[in-house]
């Protein structure tokens, strides 16, 4: 027993020295990137729902809603990819911290087993708990440099896949302000059927001939023309007051369209914060860095930030 | 307000200004400039407001303007559609690769808490019981049986003895 307990304590300081390199130490904390991406997915979503219901709200632009809404599923779908995998890094860090305790809780398990079996073992005793202390801190250290080396695979893999999805996010803005811009122009001709064209040529015609009789100089006016100058006056006011109405129509299809490109400006300077931090704890996992945990916290707080922002535009 | 609407006072002027601004909505959709074909279906609801007086002609001319802001804002929607769809093909390659990274990712961590071990561990718990819980309904003329679960009952105790060597090297 003696001899197996000085091969166990042997084996742990020939581990010791065999993990220097990456020092013992945990694994980074990769739960920043995970929230960033929860909130990112979420910031994603928002802006196709809100693209889409724009489309969908105008007829003659909804055969378009379907066709987009099915291209924007993938792009959630890839999002969601990306919560699944952020929160099995997670999974693996957790693992690795879990490791000696469950290494314990297996040699427990397995002492409840001899025990059901009433079978005496032969080497209980003190020693049988010290071997399997010993044996949980070896596994805790092999789980260490297992972890850290399956984080290094995943983030090693999944960064092209990363960098891919941000460029196709990054490349969609501009043609999501295209949509917005089509659904813009679209409301203010629907203004313009509404009654805005009839009360806005009115006007122009009326403030035409205003401007030219006011060059003249009201004392240089003939009777005629200041009886004409009194009528179209009288005319134009019922017709500025509805055009002052169809202006601030227009303003607030305007404010909506404006909120909808900044959730868009958004998402775009968001994706490369998201890329940005899955790059920097893979670089630190593999230079053996530790990772800027600032700047990966900084994201998060952005993105979320965005996240507030996107369901404040939404109560818009 | 000045714009380039105010000094039009002909039909002829309306029409020349209508012109104008086909053409350049023409030239944008030809150099695939969406900024410029967007600013000139702009230009285009105002000239629809701006036009008078709202005679027969003048309507007419609104009438092309409407036509061609519905071609612009058709074509607009289609091809920015176009684009978010033709990247959507990568997307849906991309989401495979995600979703097989994230399972052997999973399946890491699963293998590191040592989770098929516990089960195993577990489930020789059960069938130890399970025996004991048969052993006490035997009778002395189970003899022959009684020893097969006591060998049971004894292999179980190597493999137990051979889980615990392999902590610290490998998953059981």
């Amino acid at each position: 027993m003696r001899k197996r307990l000085w091969s166990c304590l042997s084996l742990l300081a020939v581990l010791c020295l065999t993990l220097a390199p990456i020092g013992c130490t945990a694994l980074p904390d990769v739960t920043p990137f995970a929230t960033s991406s929860r909130e990112f997915a979420s910031a994603v979503k928002v802006a196709g729902k809100q693209v889409r219901e724009d489309l969908q709200s105008e007829p003659s632009l909804a055969q378009h809603a379907s066709t987009f809404a099915t291209s924007w599923d993938e792009r959630n779908r890839a999002m969601n990819g990306m919560i699944q995998y952020s929160e099995s890094l997670v999974a693996i860090v957790q693992a690795t911290k879990d490791a000696r305790t469950q290494a314990k809780a297996l040699g427990d398990k397995l002492e409840v087993l001899a025990g059901a079996a009433g079978i005496v073992n032969p080497a209980a005793g003190a020693g049988v708990a010290v071997g399997i202390d010993v044996a949980s801190f070896v596994y805790g250290q092999i789980a260490l440099v297992r972890g850290a080396a399956s984080l290094e695979e995943a983030m090693t893999r999944a960064q092209p896949v990363v960098d891919k999805i941000a460029e196709i996010i990054t490349q969609d803005a501009p043609n999501l302000r295209m949509l917005v811009g089509a659904v813009r122009i679209k409301r203010e001709q629907n203004l313009n059927s509404d009654g805005w064209e009839e009360v806005s040529s009115f006007l122009a015609g009326v403030n035409t001939r205003r401007t030219e009789l006011r060059n003249k100089g009201l004392q240089a006016l003939s009777p005629a023309e200041r009886s004409e100058l009194a009528e179209l006056d009288r005319l134009a006011a019922p017709a500025e007051r509805a055009n002052e109405k169809f202006e601030a129509l227009d303003q607030a299809n305007q404010e909506k369209a404006r909120a909808t490109l900044e959730l868009i400006e958004a998402v775009r300077s968001g994706v490369a914060k998201w890329s940005a931090a899955h790059r920097s704890v893979a670089d630190a996992l593999r230079e053996r860095q530790p990772v800027s945990v600032e700047s990966l916290i900084d994201a998060a707080v952005e993105i979320r930030d965005l996240g507030n922002r996107i369901k404040e535009l939404r109560r818009k | 307000m000045a714009n380039e609407f105010n000094n039009i006072k002909t039909y002829d002027g309306w029409k020349s200004k209508l012109q104008e601004i086909l053409k350049d909505a023409s030239s944008a959709a030809a150099k695939d400039d969406a900024d410029g074909r967007q600013a000139a279906a702009h230009r285009l609801l105002e000239f629809v407001r701006k036009s008078n007086p709202n005679t027969a002609e003048i309507r007419a001319l609104d009438d092309l303007a409407n036509e061609a802001i519905d071609t612009i804002v058709s074509e607009t929607a289609a091809d920015a559609n176009g684009e978010i769809a033709r990247r959507t093909g990568a997307l849906t390659a991309l989401n495979k690769r995600v979703d097989s990274i994230a399972a052997a990712a999973s399946n890491t961590a699963k293998s590191i808490r040592l989770e098929r071990a516990h089960r195993v561990v577990d489930a020789m718990t059960e069938v130890v019981r399970a025996a004991d819980d048969l052993d006490s309904v035997l009778t002395d003329d189970d003899e022959v049986l009684r020893r097969k679960i006591k060998k049971i009952a004894g292999a179980l105790l190597e493999l137990r003895g051979e889980v615990e060597e392999s902590l610290g090297r490998r998953d059981a």
